[in-house]
């Protein structure tokens, strides 16, 4: 017999983008708890790509949902949830980044270095050409300027724009123009 | 074939394909594209970029670390669920804050004229009946369910020495004076192929609360039964009883109290 997965809260996801509204609660906790089940891995590559290591990353992540059991225990803003955890996480990357900068301590690796943690195994073939295409993708985004790669790595985790722009605290038509450009960037690399 | 002027823009294109663009904007380019094929091209082109935009900032990721990080998580928040929001540090609050840390410094002066201060005993005592799921993560070693299963659960767990339960109870800042209270178990019990290492074991009430040593041996036979029953795989009843053995419980039980 199967279990039943921790994160079986009702419906959170369809409430994270949403504007105030009341349901049926489960406990603060077990709600705050499906959150993180349902971020943690988008949250967990957001942070890494600031030059955590996986340790740091996971500890942040743990920080921003105990932030937001406090923020929601306080009876504040439940509107877009989602943007107020990746806006939080994004700003405790920044400090722990300056920090571990401070102390030489900054993680080298990239998402690609951290991909094996989780990664199945693919195989072998399409993995070659797979890695060559993104090595070449790779190397033109990291040449992209910080925000319009934290614009696409936002969209590409599913973030809508005026999330976007929340996070990085930039104009709707600011986070178009960025995203716009990063794809022609992009495809100049892939031509 | 239309001038470039009248194609749609990159930059509408995406919005249209990231769900962005307003509803009639959207009527607007979908009409377009109904007889334009460059646009589609255009289209397929821009979609193909942030698929693979996709795949390399957000590759699909198994997330085999999850139970833990929640347990931890479930940890954290239990703890902080017993402070009362208002202690939380926020400017907004600051006043108050320093009010409360200044009544409370007072009140441990005049009191400590008059008592000893608390014992962490005490203190731990508090935050019962769960284990400290940094010094107790839980511990198992590789066994088959046949082994498990050939054995009644008779809840004879092997005797821990002296020093190990010492070295326990010092870990969870319980003194030796106050260590008659507890028990110090497995959390995930031998039948269920928990070993005696101490990430393994912690002090455990009898009796300050009801969820206590008794519930949890309940707990451990009907789990180590479902387990031998086909009913729920070893590693699951090993994972549960680790991470948040109380809400196990409730979920095997079908009760909010022990019985």
């Amino acid at each position: 017999m199967s279990t039943t997965p921790v994160n079986s809260a009702p419906s959170i996801f369809s409430s994270l983008t949403a504007g105030s509204q009341s349901y049926a609660q489960p406990s603060l906790e077990e709600e705050v708890l499906a959150l993180f089940a349902t971020l943690r891995v988008s949250l967990l590559r957001y942070a890494i790509s600031f030059g955590l290591s996986m340790h740091d990353a996971e500890d942040l992540i743990q920080e921003v949902f105990l932030a937001l059991f406090h923020h929601l225990r306080q009876d504040r803003s439940r509107s877009n949830l989602r943007g107020w955890v990746f806006r939080v996480t994004h700003n405790l990357a920044l400090k722990r980044r300056a920090r571990l900068g401070a102390e030489n301590r900054l993680h080298e690796g990239d998402l690609f270095t951290e991909q094996h943690l989780f990664d199945a195994t693919p195989d072998p073939e399409s993995q070659l050409l797979f890695h060559e295409r993104h090595t070449r993708l790779l190397s033109v985004f990291k040449a992209l300027p910080n925000r319009d790669q934290c614009c696409l790595r936002l969209r590409a985790e599913g973030l809508r724009y005026r999330e976007i722009a929340q996070v990085l605290k930039m104009s709707l038509g600011s986070v178009s123009t960025s995203i716009t450009r990063s794809i022609h960037r992009l495809e100049s690399s892939d031509r | 074939m239309l001038p470039e002027s009248k194609h749609q823009s990159d930059a509408e294109l995406l919005l249209y394909l990231d769900g962005e663009a307003t509803p009639p904007a959207v009527a607007s380019i979908r009409l377009h594209l109904a007889s334009c094929s460059s646009c589609q091209t255009r289209l397929t082109r821009l979609e193909s970029l942030s698929t693979q935009n996709a795949q390399l900032l957000s590759p699909a990721l198994h997330d085999p670390l999850l139970h833990q990080a929640q347990a931890q998580l479930r940890e954290r928040l239990y703890q902080a669920g017993r402070t009362p929001w208002y202690t939380s540090w926020t400017p907004r609050h600051a006043p108050l804050q320093w009010g409360l840390v200044a009544a409370s410094l007072l009140c441990v002066f005049v009191i400590g004229q008059h008592a000893q201060i608390q014992n962490v005993a005490t203190l731990y005592l508090a935050k019962q009946p769960r284990p400290n799921i940094s010094l107790t993560p839980g511990a198992t070693r590789p066994v088959l369910v046949e082994d498990i299963c050939i054995a009644d659960d008779n809840d004879l767990d092997p005797e821990v020495s002296p020093a190990i339960q010492h070295a326990v109870l010092e870990e969870y800042g319980v003194n030796d004076s106050h260590a008659t209270g507890y028990q110090i178990d497995y959390l995930i019990n031998p039948q269920l192929g928990g070993t005696n290492d101490i990430r393994n074991l912690w002090p455990e009430p009898y009796g300050t609360t009801f969820w206590n040593a008794h519930a949890k041996d309940e707990l451990e036979g009907r789990l180590h039964q479902m387990v031998c029953l086909q009913q729920i795989d070893l590693a699951s009843a090993q994972r549960e009883i680790a991470s948040d053995w109380i809400g196990a419980y409730k979920k095997y039980f079908h009760t909010s109290r022990p019985l």
